[in-house]
């Protein structure tokens, strides 16, 4: 957290950065930042980066009560088994998501025990 | 404008005769002050300024019905009146807040609508057209760690952490400091600590060394309050600001209740001077 007052969130939209008002439509795209296709193409996704938005598109993304809790436990449990001093919870979601999309059977299982294939 | 959310994750630091007595310094100050009690529990700022008798009435209008979209536009309806502040007093219906703002974001997304939960009471508030009419905000969220801090910190994008000066209250802060990590970067937005103020302190060697620690930290301590709690029950007791407490309930004034007085109004003084709050025109 920085020292001082935070920047004004009644402030005329223009003069503020950082905060929006809410968009009716679901996918909003961040503006991509440009940036070299080596630079890109050499480093880790981490570290090519200049946040924790970048080429990505916020969806809504509706879950229970109890994936949100898990989710949390996965977060902690993570950041003990890797090295860094955090792991930033926007990355632990797209990983979990693409380790079920890696993993079909798993993820068939857990639509079995909500009742597909019945 | 002055807009803070008055917050600690610890309970019974005096989070919210902070609020209360801040607002009313500021507002002693020319300021137009709205305060916005989101704490459920009986014993809030509803109660301390007494206006509190519609907390459990279900069918009285209140902020979750604006949170969730079902009154909408101007705040009037709701708001109350407390020695020269507007407050928007708590209700007991934002207890199951969480449930209803996730009802919503549910359905909002069947019509392929967007709706974050934590983001909601901004949208009130300027819908409302509170720049228009206040220049400070203050908000008491209840202690723990859900969506009405998440409102109020991304409404307000600053902090005020009532901290007492024991070694539980130095750990609630680096606590703190997670926690708005996870949310700075949850919501995208940027949220500044106005001042840490540390409270109850008595002057034993073990709090000394930890104010000490505070001051040099990061964060600025504009004031530190000693042990009041005969002022502070005495307050809560009449339901009223300890500006109103010692002129008609004291039979005598104490030259170091009159010290806390001032403390409040250097704390007012110093917050409307972070961020350049001018008197409003009248």
């Amino acid at each position: 957290m920085k020292s001082g007052a935070g920047a004004d969130p009644f402030a005329d939209e223009d003069e503020e950065s950082g905060s929006e008002v809410e968009l009716e439509d679901p996918i909003e795209t961040e503006t991509q930042r440009e940036r070299q296709d080596d630079e890109s193409k050499q480093l880790p996704y981490l570290y090519a980066r200049d946040n924790v938005k970048d080429d990505r598109s916020q969806t809504p993304m509706f879950i229970q009560e109890d994936t949100e809790d898990e989710l949390g436990k996965l977060q902690r449990d993570l950041e003990d088994m890797l090295s860094d001093d955090r792991v930033y919870k926007t990355d632990v979601v797209e990983a979990a998501l693409l380790a079920g999309i890696q993993n079909p059977d798993e993820t068939a299982a857990i639509l079995r025990d909500w009742g597909y294939d019945y | 404008m002055l807009t803070a959310t008055v917050y600690s994750e610890a309970g019974g630091v005096g989070k919210t005769s902070l609020t209360a007595n801040l607002g009313r310094a500021l507002s002693d100050a020319g300021h137009e002050v709205l305060l916005i009690d989101l704490d459920p529990q009986d014993a809030s700022l509803s109660y301390l300024l007494d206006v509190d008798d519609e907390r459990d009435n279900p069918e009285a209008n209140n902020l979750v019905r604006y949170l969730v979209g079902r009154s909408e536009g101007s705040l009037e309806p709701i708001i109350r009146e407390a020695e020269g502040m507007d407050i928007i007093p708590s209700h007991n219906m934002l207890e199951q807040i969480s449930k209803h703002l996730q009802r919503r974001a549910n359905e909002a997304a069947d019509f392929g609508e967007s709706f974050n939960v934590n983001k909601q009471l901004l949208r009130v508030l300027r819908e409302a057209g509170v720049q228009d009419k206040y220049d400070v905000i203050l908000i008491d969220p209840a202690a723990t760690a859900d969506t009405k801090v998440y409102n109020a910190i991304h409404a307000t994008r600053s902090l005020i952490i009532p901290f007492e000066p024991t070694g539980k209250g130095s750990q609630s802060v680096s606590g703190l400091e997670d926690l708005v990590l996870g949310l700075e970067e949850q919501l995208s937005i940027d949220v500044g600590v106005m001042g840490i103020v540390p409270n109850k302190y008595k002057d034993t060697r073990d709090q000394q060394q930890i104010i000490t620690e505070v001051q040099d930290g990061p964060y600025a301590v504009p004031v530190v309050f000693r042990e009041r709690s005969s002022l502070i029950e005495g307050c809560w007791n009449k339901q009223c600001t300890a500006f109103k407490y010692i002129p008609e309930h004291r039979k005598r004034e104490r030259d170091y209740e009159r010290d806390t007085l001032e403390k409040f109004e250097t704390l007012a003084e110093w917050c409307a001077s972070e961020v350049g709050l001018e008197v409003m025109e009248a």
